[in-house]
C-alpha cells in the first residue's frame, strides 16, 4: 500500500497532466485560427524552402564542383555557354569556378552555421535565464552583471577579438557566435520566468511536492517557449548576417571554402566588371533575411501579440 | 535621483573593469599571451625579454593585478606596429567615429520618427503599408551590401559622390546612410508601435475633444508620451554608433575605431584590439548613464526608484 502522500501526488500528477493536455489542445486550437499567415508570409516560407532545399541538395544539383578552377573561362557572365560546351548560369568567379555552384555550396555553410548558432546560443540563454529567473537573488545579480558585461561590447567587436586570438575555423567561429547570441534569450526567459514564478500554478505545484528541477522543466520552461520561438527566428537572421560580416572582414569562412559573405567580399574587388559575384550573394543573404523576419513577426503576432514592440 | 545615478555609475564601473578582465581573459586564451605581442620574426632572446619586461614570466594572479593597476593608470599597452601606447592611437580615431554617428543620428532621427508617426497616424493606409515594407527591406539589408551598392550607384556609376575615405561632407553621405538603414528601420517600427499605444490612450481622445488641432494633439499629446521607449532604444543605438561602425568603416575607408580594430586584427597588432574594446565599452556605459539621466528631464513620473 503507498503512502497517502504517494497516493495524492499521483492524482495531482495525472490530473495535471490532463489540464496540461486540455489546455495545450486549447493553445493549438486558438493559435491555428489565429494562424493567418499572410500572403508575404507565405512568400517567404517558399524562399526560405527553397534556399534550404538547395542548401541540403547542393552536391546533387550543383552543376560543377564549387572549387573547381578553369581559368580559360574566369569572370564569364552569367548565361554564359563556351564553345565547349559548359554552361555557367550564374557565370564563373575570378578563377573560372561556377557560381551557381558556389552559391548552391554556400548556402549549405551560411544556414546550417547559422542554424547550429541559433540552437546553440538559444539552449544556453535558455538554461541561464531559468536558472537566474528562477533562483534570483545572488545568481541573478551573477549572470545579470556577465550579460551587461558583454552588452557593452558590440558583439562584431567581441567576436572580433576573439577570432583574432583563436584563429579563423568554423568551430571557433560557431562557438564565437554562440557567445554572442545567448544573451538575448537570457534575458527574455529570465524577465518570462520571474513573473510567471509569482503565478497561483507554480505554488501549487509546490504545495503538491514537486521539485525545482521539475517546476522549471515542466512547468516554466515550456510557457517561455512562444518568446524563445521568436527569438530564435528573429536572431536566425542576424546571425546569419553576422557570419557574414566576418566573413566579409576575412575573419569568417575562409577561402576556398565558399559562404556568401565570403563571396561577396571576393566579389567586391570585381564590382565595376563582374556585378554578379557581388550581387547574387547579396541578394541570397538579403532574402534569407528578410523571409526570417517576416516569419519572426508573424509568429510573434500568432503566439504572443503581447510582445508587439518590444521584440 | 542623486543615488540611483550614483549606484547607476557604480555598476557603470562595475561592467568597465567586467570588460577588462574578458580582454584580460582573451589574450590568456591562446595559451601564451606573448604569442600575440611579438613579430614572428623575433629571436627567442627578444620574445623572452618581452616576457620579462611585460611580467608575463610571473603567475597568472600577480599578471591581473599588475593588468589592472595599468588600465586604471591609463597604461593600455603598446602597438606592436607602430611603437605607440594603444590607447592614444585608438582615440585619435575616434573623432572620425563621432563625427559619422553624429550625422548618422541626425538622419536617423530625422527621417524614422516622423515616418514612425505617420505610419501610426495613417494605420493601414498607403503610407502605413509603404513605410512598414520600406522598413521590413531595411532591417533585413546586410551593411556591407548595401555599402557596395551605394558605391557601385553614386560614386562608380555617376560619380556624384566619393567612393571611400575622409573629407568634405560629400565623403560623409553615403557612410552615414548605410550606417542609418538599420536603426532607422528599427526607429520607424518602434515609434509607430508606441505611437498606436498612446493614440488610444483616453487623455488623446479628451485632447480631440476639446478641438485641439490634430497636428497638436499628435505632436504635443502624442508624440511626447511616446518618446520613452524610442529615447531609450535610441540610446542603445547611439552607444554602438559610437562603439564604432566596424563593417560600414571598412567598406568606406572610414579612419575611425571600427577600422582601426580590423586593420589591427589584420596587423596582428592586439593591443590596439584590447584598447579598442575597452575604449568602446567605456564609451557605452557613458552614454547608457546619459540616456538614465535623461529619463527624468523626459518623464518627470520617473522617480528612480
Amino acid at each position: 500500500m503507498g503512502t497517502p502522500t504517494g497516493n495524492s501526488m499521483q492524482v495531482s500528477a495525472s490530473l495535471g497532466q490532463m489540464v496540461d493536455t486540455a489546455r495545450r489542445r486549447e493553445w493549438l486550437r486558438r493559435t491555428l485560427r489565429r494562424l493567418k499567415l499572410p500572403i508575404t508570409g507565405w512568400v517567404s516560407l517558399l524562399i526560405l524552402v527553397v534556399l534550404v532545399l538547395a542548401a541540403i541538395l547542393a552536391p546533387f544539383i550543383s552543376p560543377y564542383d564549387p572549387l573547381e578552377q578553369s581559368l580559360a573561362d574566369r569572370l564569364s557572365p552569367p548565361l554564359t555557354r563556351t564553345a565547349d560546351g559548359l554552361f555557367f548560369p550564374l557565370g564563373t568567379d575570378r578563377l573560372g569556378r561556377d557560381f551557381l555552384s558556389r552559391m548552391f555550396y554556400g548556402a549549405r555553410i551560411s544556414l546550417s552555421l547559422a542554424f547550429a548558432v541559433v540552437v546553440g546560443g538559444t539552449l544556453v540563454g535558455v538554461a541561464v535565464g531559468l536558472v537566474s529567473g528562477f533562483f534570483g537573488k545572488t545568481v541573478d545579480q551573477a549572470l545579470m552583471t556577465i550579460v551587461d558585461i558583454q552588452l557593452s561590447i558590440p558583439s562584431i567587436l567581441l567576436a572580433i577579438a576573439l577570432l583574432a586570438v583563436l584563429g579563423s575555423s568554423i568551430p571557433t567561429l560557431l562557438v564565437v557566435l554562440i557567445i554572442s547570441r545567448w544573451i538575448a534569450h537570457a534575458r527574455a526567459v529570465r524577465g518570462q520566468v520571474m513573473s510567471l514564478k509569482e503565478k497561483e500554478y507554480i505554488e501549487a505545484a509546490r504545495a503538491v511536492g514537486a521539485s525545482n528541477a521539475r517546476i522549471v522543466l515542466r512547468h516554466l520552461l515550456p510557457n517561455t517557449m512562444s518568446i524563445v520561438l521568436v527569438l530564435a527566428t528573429l536572431q536566425f537572421a542576424d546571425v546569419i548576417v553576422l557570419e557574414a560580416s566576418l566573413s566579409f572582414l576575412g575573419l569568417g569562412v575562409q577561402p576556398p571554402t565558399p559562404s556568401w559573405g565570403g563571396e561577396l567580399q571576393q566579389g567586391r574587388a570585381f564590382m565595376q566588371t563582374a556585378w554578379w559575384l557581388s550581387t547574387f550573394p547579396g541578394i541570397a543573404l538579403m532574402l534569407v533575411t528578410l523571409s526570417m523576419n517576416r516569419l519572426g513577426d508573424w509568429l510573434r503576432d500568432v503566439l504572443d501579440p503581447a510582445l508587439r514592440g518590444s521584440l | 535621483m542623486g543615488r540611483f545615478l550614483v549606484r547607476r555609475f557604480l555598476r557603470g564601473i562595475l561592467v568597465v573593469l567586467g570588460v577588462s578582465t574578458i580582454v584580460f581573459g582573451i589574450t590568456h586564451l591562446s595559451g601564451d599571451p606573448v604569442s600575440l605581442l611579438v613579430d614572428q620574426e623575433w629571436t627567442h632572446e627578444q620574445v623572452e625579454q618581452v616576457r620579462r619586461d611585460l611580467g608575463l614570466d610571473k603567475p597568472v594572479y600577480i599578471q591581473y593585478v599588475r593588468y589592472w593597476q595599468n588600465v586604471l593608470l591609463g597604461d593600455w599597452g603598446q602597438s606592436l606596429r607602430y611603437r605607440r601606447p594603444a590607447l592614444s592611437l585608438v582615440w585619435e580615431r575616434f573623432p572620425a567615429t563621432v563625427e559619422l554617428a553624429a550625422v548618422t543620428l541626425i538622419i536617423v532621427v530625422a527621417l524614422s520618427i516622423p515616418a514612425g508617426v505617420i505610419a501610426a497616424v495613417k494605420r493601414g493606409g498607403f503610407w502605413d503599408q509603404a513605410i512598414m515594407t520600406l522598413a521590413m527591406v531595411g532591417q533585413s539589408w546586410p551593411t556591407f551590401w548595401l555599402g557596395l551598392v551605394l558605391i557601385l550607384v553614386f560614386a562608380v556609376k555617376f560619380h556624384w559622390l566619393p567612393t571611400s575615405g575622409r573629407g568634405g561632407f560629400d565623403h560623409l553621405i553615403l557612410p552615414a546612410f548605410t550606417l542609418a538603414f538599420l536603426p532607422m528601420a528599427m526607429m520607424a517600427r518602434l515609434t509607430r508601435s508606441a505611437m498606436l499605444d498612446v493614440l488610444r490612450a483616453d487623455y488623446i481622445r479628451t485632447a480631440r475633444a476639446k478641438g485641439l488641432r490634430n497636428s497638436t494633439v499628435i505632436v504635443r499629446h502624442a508624440l511626447r508620451n511616446a518618446a520613452i521607449p524610442v529615447v531609450t532604444i535610441l540610446g542603445i543605438q547611439v552607444g554602438s554608433l559610437l562603439a564604432g561602425a566596424v563593417v560600414t568603416e571598412t567598406v568606406f575607408a572610414w579612419p575611425g575605431v571600427g577600422r582601426a580594430a580590423v586593420e589591427a586584427v589584420q596587423q596582428r597588432d592586439y593591443p590596439v584590439v584590447q584598447a579598442v574594446v575597452l575604449l568602446t565599452s567605456v564609451v557605452f556605459v557613458t552614454v547608457n548613464l546619459a540616456v538614465d539621466t535623461l529619463y527624468g528631464v523626459l518623464d518627470p513620473r520617473i522617480r528612480y526608484a
